[in-house]
């Protein structure tokens, strides 16, 4: 992952679950960490898609369970088009 | 919000207030879903106004609403806007001491009245909500509520639905508006419909018209006035607007 975008990434994740991406394995489920509620969820979605200048499509919410799945998708959206 | 830009689904849109939300919305909106379960109110106003969009559903059966709401979102039109207005009126006492037989309100009453004027918002909503955050879409849900939400003698079970109903316009306002999704609700008080002038008798008429500051029943375009307002405005999120003349029950 691009270090912008770790950066960016751990930002997020520290307004939005006060979580550390350092202290963070990609398996991590984002509904088991401490801090995680629905509400938070979707502020970190939203959060995430101003940060990063795309919008999420329904089904990659809804397949967004890991930390992982998130950096994913982030590489993928993040891809230059040709 | 542009109004002009926005598609609507209204439920109990074939008679009554909704009726006439629909003659006053349709040709301000792209379009209009109208879902009623009158299969003959909804034929007439769809010969009335063929560009709508109509949809004969039994709002308290949820297995109906979701396949309901599916069509809505799988036309050539999306809505955008969703209004509850479907709902009925049920005024009954807590306990009625001219029936000395069975003195206590009815359970079957209560029952019905919380089905059609609360569960029926929430299945309708639960839907809506699903199908615009699958499809990312930005829009409001606007309920019609009442101003006896904040409680009115004989009106226990109809009462405390609407004032549900409110409830859950201010949770789903928290809930949905970081999505880009409103809520917000309109309290009618009396207004000028054909459902209020048989249900009330004429004395009773020309009290509520006395005890309210501006001395008439409501019109019905000034709920379609609040609607338009609600749609338009993309700050207004979680409130409920009172259109009741400054009666206070």
């Amino acid at each position: 992952m691009q270090a912008d975008h770790q950066e960016k990434l751990s930002q997020l994740l520290s307004e939005s679950f006060s979580a550390t991406l350092s202290e963070l394995q990609d398996s991590q489920v984002l509904m088991e960490m401490e801090q995680w509620d629905s509400l938070s969820h979707m502020q970190f979605i939203t959060t995430l898609e101003g940060e990063f200048g795309f919008e999420l499509t329904g089904d990659e919410i809804a397949n967004m369970q890991s930390l992982g799945d998130v950096k994913k998708i982030i590489e993928a959206r993040s891809q230059p088009t040709s | 919000m542009i109004l002009s830009e926005q598609v609507g689904l209204i439920t109990g849109g074939a008679s009554g207030i909704g009726k006439h939300l629909v003659e006053s919305l349709s040709g301000s909106l792209r379009a209009l879903h109208v879902i009623d379960k009158n299969v003959g109110a909804l034929d007439e106003i769809a010969t009335a106004n063929p560009a709508l969009h109509t949809h004969t559903c039994d709002l308290t059966d949820f297995e109906a609403v979701q396949n309901t709401v599916r069509a809505a979102f799988e036309s050539d039109a999306p809505p955008t806007v969703l209004i509850n207005n479907a709902g009925m009126i049920h005024s009954e006492p807590l306990i009625n001491l001219m029936s000395p037989d069975d003195r206590k309100h009815s359970l079957d009453n209560w029952h019905r009245t919380i089905d059609v004027n609360l569960n029926t918002v929430f299945y309708m909503t639960l839907c809506f909500a699903d199908a615009m955050l699958q499809r990312r879409l930005k829009g409001v849900v606007i309920s019609i509520s009442s101003i006896t939400a904040c409680g009115n003698a004989g009106q226990s079970a109809y009462a405390a639905a609407k004032a549900g109903v409110n409830a859950m316009t201010v949770t789903w306002a928290k809930e949905l508006g970081v999505m880009g999704i409103r809520a917000a609700a309109i309290a009618p008080g009396f207004i000028n419909t054909p459902s209020t002038n048989s249900a009330l008798s004429e004395g009773h008429i020309k009290h509520i018209k006395k005890n309210t500051p501006l001395n008439r029943l409501g019109d019905v375009e000034d709920v379609a006035g609040a609607v338009r307002f609600i749609i338009e405005n993309d700050f207004f999120n979680g409130r409920v607007i009172e259109i009741d003349g400054g009666i206070r029950i």
